[in-house]
């Protein structure tokens, strides 16, 4: 692993400041160990060495602190230090009125004292307002009053009201004794704000924190024993303890936290603070009742202030606490309705517009500003607290980011989240809704087109086939009266051509109609008339349909039915133009004297029909070929046709679930044969796609 | 226009021979026809095209008409629905000639009206003897 130089000096310097912060601690503790245990007779060692000493050494620790890490707000280390450095000059007068032996109250040590306070808590004030972050915490403000009332009002029952009624003091030594709780509550109004208000959760403040606690402690038990000053070295060693911490604090690196860190509010959430308001409420009884059984006096007054106080500030506070959850209840809304809408909409601009409705909304529900920034737009705020990637096909395409205090956002951190993911799922799907719609237009376009183009395939061929049909019908009639001799008898060499080219006529008129049904098998518009079909009866009508043309070339045509097959579903006229292609070409390529034989037989849940011929046959590396369309095989060369009868027979064939099959040997003959399946079979009423072999 | 009077003046000449209309658009066919049914006793009123068929047969009320289906103006099918429609030659015999073929075309000439229909090429002996058929019928 790589470390930079940089790196290493931070670590270093880091390690130096533990030795800093434990050296400040170490010499803290000599004192108050010191102290602790140095006889209280010895009042110049006590009161002029070990505690001027440690309050120079809190000093110092903040100077060294405020030079060595630099906070970005000196300021409120600077008055701190400034609040410790009155201290001192206080107890050094101090000090040097007791090695005097003398005791004045009030003194010049007392304006020196006091005047530390407002130094202490303007270090606070200036800390709070620079980690304040992003809007007023107006709950962390309120609560911290409760506390604050709570604390004044223990005060002036058990400080203030007997100093008031101390018929001992003199009206102005009155005035400066109760001055005392009132700077302890002043720096602890400020305290509490900043402890309720932000993250405190860091060793510098933590001590520093514990350091202001020790100091009220002080001043507490101070105050209780003026008279007495009994507990003297108790409530002086812990002040001394509270100066130490507060000012050595400032040596650990997080003392930058004082000013710097965002304000984080107290985690806990508002239901704890909820109980905790609700105990506060229930001191005044307790001191109340505390006081009746002492025999002390009530002071009506002070509980009726601080009631009247507490409940005006509770109220406050869950008048707050219920506008939050009315505030949630509206994000939650808002929520929904930007779901919803999402799911309504379509189109990319569209969604973008959506989700930025949404987080104006969101912003109405809480203290801060939510906005979407799309990739390439330009981000005005440079540094937002908060982002989340809204994303399309993998790839960012903007992001959600927010300007709000820490509160809000904790709020708003899931909201947010959900709204960016929201975001993107529906541009996910809007974007493959659009792509499919898309194919699917393509796809219907060209669907279109190919149908448009067979419907032309197919006028054309029409138009074509009447065109030709049309002359030939002319030329085979005139050829019928001609043959017939009803405008003069032929001679015999007129006769033998007029029947020449009448033959030829014919062999025009069967291409026609071949390549007509060719075109129509191709187009898928051949169309079928399904009917129950005696296929040994259609086979027998066939055989004597041809039997002329058979008679002509001296070939004999059988017919054997082994076996009778039930009455198959077929188109009649259809399979007769099967049954006829095979018997043609079977004659065709039989030498005269030949046998054609038709076969029908039931075979399993097929009906077979063969015909058979002792004709020339077919080469075997052939066989394979002759169903392709216009094929001719070698061995028909010297015969008439057009290569399309056997592609149309076998185009028929399929179309009924059958198969033709064929097996051939050389000058020995060829059959062929045609199953058909029995069993009833989801046939097309007009022709499907045909497998095209060449 | 005036090979379609001759037949009709010899049809006053020779008012036994039962008046045939034949209609098509190619004048070798139509001649055809013509010679075919002339030769075997009948008067042939000839038209040209769907149109002047129409008007022949609503004019002479001819005995039967052999028309054809792919003619100019009017075609085949759409006259048989027409001369069916009309009272006055509702009752004629036709016979289609059809060169398209298919069974389609066929029960559509069917279904139009007609009596019966042969497709080209046909056998002018063939058609005489449709037309006796018919004729010899009634």
């Amino acid at each position: 692993m790589a470390v930079s130089p940089q790196a290493i000096t931070q670590r270093s310097s880091d390690e130096r400041s533990g030795t800093l912060l434990q050296r400040g601690v170490a010499i803290g503790l000599v004192l108050y160990a010191g102290f602790v245990v140095t006889p209280a007779s010895w009042i110049v060692l006590r009161e002029l060495v070990i505690y001027p000493l440690a309050e120079v050494v809190a000093i110092t620790s903040v100077l060294v602190g405020v030079y060595r890490y630099r906070p970005s707000a000196p300021q409120a280390w600077l008055l701190i230090g400034g609040g410790l450095f009155l201290f001192l000059i206080a107890d050094v007068i101090w000090g040097v009125y007791k090695t005097l032996g003398l005791d004045p109250f009030p003194s010049l040590a007392d304006v020196f004292y006091l005047a530390a306070y407002p130094f202490f808590a303007a270090g606070l004030v200036v800390a709070t307002i620079r980690r304040r972050g992003y809007g007023v915490d107006v709950r962390a403000t309120i609560d911290a009053a409760i506390v604050t009332v709570i604390c004044g009002y223990i005060a002036w029952v058990g400080i203030v009201m007997p100093i008031v009624n101390d018929d001992m003091l003199t009206p102005f030594e009155r005035i400066v004794t109760i001055l005392y709780p009132a700077a302890d509550l002043l720096l602890l109004a400020v305290a509490a704000r900043f402890v309720i208000g932000s993250s405190w959760n860091m060793r510098a403040l933590r001590m520093f924190v514990a350091g202001v606690f020790l100091l009220f402690m002080g001043d507490v038990i101070f105050a209780r024993n003026s008279a007495g000053l009994q507990y003297e070295t108790l409530w002086d060693s812990m002040l001394l303890a509270g100066i130490l911490m507060m000012g050595v604090a400032a040596l650990d690196p997080s003392m930058r936290a004082l000013t710097e860190e965002p304000g984080d509010p107290w985690a806990r959430s508002d239901k704890v603070r909820r109980v905790l308001i609700a105990c506060a409420v229930m001191v005044p009884p307790l001191v109340l009742s505390w006081q009746q059984l002492r025999g002390r006096p009530l002071y009506f007054s002070a509980h009726l202030t601080a009631i009247v106080a507490l409940t005006l500030l509770v109220a406050a506070r869950f008048g707050l606490m219920a506008a939050g959850a009315e505030r949630s209840a509206a994000r939650e809304a808002t929520l929904s309705d930007y779901t919803a809408n999402l799911l309504a909409a379509a189109g990319r601009d569209r969604l973008f517009a959506i989700a930025r409705q949404a987080l104006t909304m969101l912003g109405k529900t809480a203290n801060g500003k939510a906005r979407l920034v799309l990739e390439g737009e330009h981000d005005t705020r440079r540094e937002m607290p908060f982002r989340t990637e809204v994303k399309l096909r993998g790839k960012e395409v903007g992001t959600i980011s927010v300007d709000a205090d820490p509160a809000t956002l904790r709020l708003w951190r899931e909201s947010l989240t959900t709204i960016a993911t929201q975001l993107s799922i529906a541009l996910e799907r809007d974007w493959l809704l659009a792509t499919e719609q898309e194919t699917a237009e393509r796809l219907t376009q060209q669907n279109a087109r190919l149908r448009e183009l067979d419907a032309m395939k197919d006028r054309f061929v029409s138009a074509v086939t009447h065109e030709l049909r049309t002359p030939l019908t002319s030329m085979m009639g005139y050829l019928e009266i001609l043959s017939a001799g009803e405008v003069g008898e032929l001679n015999g060499d007129q006769a033998r051509m007029v029947n020449i080219i009448d033959r030829n006529c014919r062999r025009l008129d069967e291409l026609i109609s071949e390549i007509l049904v060719t075109a129509q098998i191709d187009s898928g518009r051949l169309k079928y008339k399904f009917t129950q079909v005696d296929i040994a009866r259609l086979a027998s009508k066939q055989v004597e349909s041809i039997q002329a043309v058979a008679d002509k070339s001296d070939i004999r045509v059988e017919l054997i039915v082994e076996s009778q097959p039930p009455l198959l579903s077929a188109d009649e006229m259809r399979l007769g133009q099967v049954i006829d292609n095979l018997l043609s070409n079977a004659i065709k390529f039989t030498p005269a004297g030949g046998t054609v034989t038709v076969r029908v037989a039931h075979r399993g849940d097929t009906a077979s029909l063969e015909v058979s011929d002792t004709g020339v046959g077919i080469p075997a590396d052939e066989l394979d070929q002759i169903f392709g369309r216009f094929y001719r095989t070698t061995t028909a060369t010297a015969t008439p046709g057009t290569g399309l009868g056997l592609w149309i027979a076998q185009s028929i064939a399929k179309d009924h679930g059958g198969t033709i099959s064929v097996t051939s040997e050389l000058n020995v003959g060829t059959t062929f044969d045609v199953r058909l399946p029995l069993r009833a079979v989801d046939r097309p009423t007009t022709a499907q796609h045909h497998e095209v072999r060449t | 226009m005036t090979e379609t009077r001759q037949p009709i003046s010899s049809q006053k000449a020779d008012g036994a021979r039962p008046v045939v209309l034949a209609a098509d658009d190619d004048k070798d066919i139509l001649e055809l026809i013509t010679f075919r049914l002339e030769r075997s006793g009948y008067t042939v009123l000839q038209a040209h095209d769907g149109e002047e068929a129409l008007r022949l047969a609503q004019a002479a009320n001819p005995s039967l008409a052999v028309l054809d289906v792919m003619m100019p103006k009017i075609d085949g099918f759409e006259l048989t629905r027409r001369l069916r429609a009309d009272a006055a030659t509702s009752r004629m015999p036709i016979i289609l000639l059809t060169a398209r073929g298919q069974d389609a075309d066929v029960q559509q000439g069917f279904d139009a009206g007609a009596d019966d229909y042969l497709r080209k090429p046909f056998s002018p002996q063939e058609l005489r003897a449709r037309v006796q058929a018919i004729l010899g019928r009634r």
